[in-house]
């Protein structure tokens, strides 16, 4: 009986030890079923005069499965105010001839633009991309986004129904045509709106849109000032974001390499707010201010202490009866 | 050797087997993630990335010029190079991962919907904000060109563009949710499905996620989901989807 025992015990943790091990095998075998893909840098400036060449270079990394990539370049347009960028794909280097002189890929000399080449899972390659824009090009800004297509190996074909998924990624190029490298920057506020009046528990918050209709993309380097009738000025750092020409863009704040809302923190606000908007475009000299005024009153404290002299004189002094 | 020296022999054995093979598969790092492999590349000057991003020149030396504006260099040069964001000092890469790039339904059954997910992440440490948009390239198609269509949802209205509630088993097709971060509002909860852009019919890519901020590892989960009628002819069908993320510029 005792030995009858023994040898179940056994079975079971043999039997265990079996399906533990299958099954964590069988998950890590899931997990390879992973797409990932990183580019860097993700955005690249590059000011060139017509007929000059320079390059850079883009490092893509395959941290899944093995499978086959491409790489394209691809122009893109502003689609709307947030820095978002809507592709071309009709106007790509290996669909066009615009800009097909533009780019070339000088290392690895095996990879070639819309061509597919091996990537294992976990590696590394450094692309280099020569940028010669033609000596007749003209003047301005011109926009693209480099591109890295994964697709797993492996083919779905035989699936009763299936989906496969291929994944790209994309890195930004701006490119300012400039024979000088002087760009003319031309900035303009859009919006630059601030209450009127506001609660004194209320935050006091800044919507800034600037807008570029110049020819070259630049950054708004500047700040909000705020400036109460009593206490000191705060400042607010415009987040250095890029706008490119022809667009206009939303504006936020950046504290300690963080996007932020414009807003004024103080807790308590009573009396007037003096808010200055005051940037310029790429340090050009030449500076771009607006002023408004914010009224704060303590409305809502207000409120609530006269509900609280009302309770108490009720309170206090009981309406009389009379008969 | 007795009986029971043999069990316990067995089952030391048996332990030690999965012991080294335990050792063996943890200590090997196996799991595929979006590597962000250092806290790279901290400047001194802002713009001037020392990793990818080295700019260089066959005819002219680069060290001092890469990211300034004096106007002599410039002549001289050609060009001005930079790299990453003025406000972020460090050029982390941009990622993306998905946990499951083949979502395979098996076979169908009528009038019951079939539903697999699959997580997206996005790493956009380096750079501000981002977007992630998706189209699939026909779709579901079998060989001979019938297709299983596009879901119009419970209302018969809903699009590419247009989000709207799948919770019948009587309507069909295939569609995606999306829920997590950065996902667009319209998918109000996990009845709420859109068509994916067709781009064999000229549609435009959608976003799937977004966001204005510097984002670390955002996750959201897409559910496909499909579903056929009888009159569904019986066959194979397959149809890719192609995902983009891209950075804010």
């Amino acid at each position: 009986m005792k030995k009858l025992i023994n040898l179940k015990f056994a079975s079971f943790v043999v039997m265990f030890l079996f399906l533990s091990t299958k099954y964590y095998v069988l998950s890590t075998s899931g997990v390879f079923a992973q797409l990932s893909t990183s580019i860097s840098p993700p955005i690249t400036e590059i000011t060139i005069a017509p007929g000059k060449e320079t390059t850079q270079i883009f490092t893509i990394t395959n941290d899944g499965v093995d499978g086959t990539a491409t790489i394209s370049i691809v122009p893109f347009n502003s689609i709307d105010e947030l820095g978002n960028v809507g592709l071309d794909e009709k106007l790509g280097i290996t669909n066009s001839p615009m800009f097909a002189n533009w780019f070339s890929i000088t290392s690895p000399t095996s990879i070639k633009f819309g061509e597919k080449f091996t990537v294992f899972g976990g590696q590394k390659l450094n692309i280099i991309v020569k940028f010669s824009p033609p000596k007749d090009v003209l003047e301005g800004d011109n926009y693209f986004t480099f591109l890295y297509e994964f697709e797993a190996d492996g083919e779905n074909s035989n699936d009763v129904v299936s989906t496969k998924t291929n994944t790209r990624i994309g890195s930004n190029i701006l490119i300012s045509i400039s024979k000088d490298g002087q760009q003319q920057k031309t900035a303009e506020i859009v919006e630059f709106s601030v209450p009127l009046i506001i609660d004194s528990l209320s935050p006091l918050k800044f919507n800034v849109r600037i807008g570029n209709p110049g020819s070259y993309f630049f950054k708004p380097l500047g700040a909000i000032s705020v400036k109460p009738y009593f206490g000191n000025k705060s400042t607010l750092n415009l987040a250095p974001l890029n706008i490119v020409k022809n667009s206009i863009r939303n504006i936020p704040c950046t504290n300690n390499e963080e996007i932020i809302t414009c807003e004024y923190d103080n807790k308590i606000k009573i009396g007037i707010y003096k808010t200055t908007l005051k940037f310029s475009a790429d340090n050009d000299g030449s500076n771009t201010t607006s002023e408004k005024i914010t009224f704060a009153f303590p409305f809502s404290l207000t409120f609530v202490l006269l509900i609280i002299i009302g309770i108490y004189r009720k309170i206090s002094h009981p309406i009389d009866k009379h008969y | 050797m007795t009986k029971k020296s043999i069990e316990t022999y067995v089952v030391v054995v048996c332990i030690c087997i999965f012991v080294y093979l335990y050792i063996c598969l943890f200590s090997s790092p196996l799991l595929a993630q979006a590597v962000i492999e250092s806290q790279n590349y901290k400047v001194q000057m802002p713009n001037f990335n020392s990793g990818a991003g080295i700019p260089s020149s066959t005819n002219f030396k680069l060290d001092s010029s890469v990211g300034q504006t004096a106007p002599g260099l410039y002549s001289s040069a050609g060009f001005r190079i930079k790299s990453g964001f003025e406000y972020i000092h460090s050029i982390i890469p941009f990622s993306f991962s998905m946990s499951n790039h083949r979502i395979n339904f098996g076979s169908l059954t009528l009038g019951s919907p079939s539903t697999l997910t699959s997580n997206l992440t996005v790493s956009a440490g380096g750079a501000g904000g981002y977007s992630v948009k998706v189209r699939e390239a026909t779709p579901l198609t079998k060989t001979g060109g019938q297709t299983i269509i596009d879901t119009t949802c419970d209302s018969g209205a809903c699009t590419e563009t247009t989000a709207g509630v799948w919770a019948l088993t009587s309507t069909f097709g295939f569609g995606y949710n999306m829920a997590g971060d950065d996902v667009p509002v319209a998918f109000t909860d996990n009845t709420y499905y859109k068509q994916f852009a067709n781009a064999s019919g000229a549609e435009a890519d959608q976003v799937v996620m977004s966001s204005a901020y510097v984002g670390r590892n955002r996750v959201s989960t897409i559910t496909y989901k499909v579903n056929i009628s009888a009159l569904q002819p019986a066959g194979n069908y397959q149809n890719k989807i192609l995902f983009t993320a891209i950075p804010s510029f």
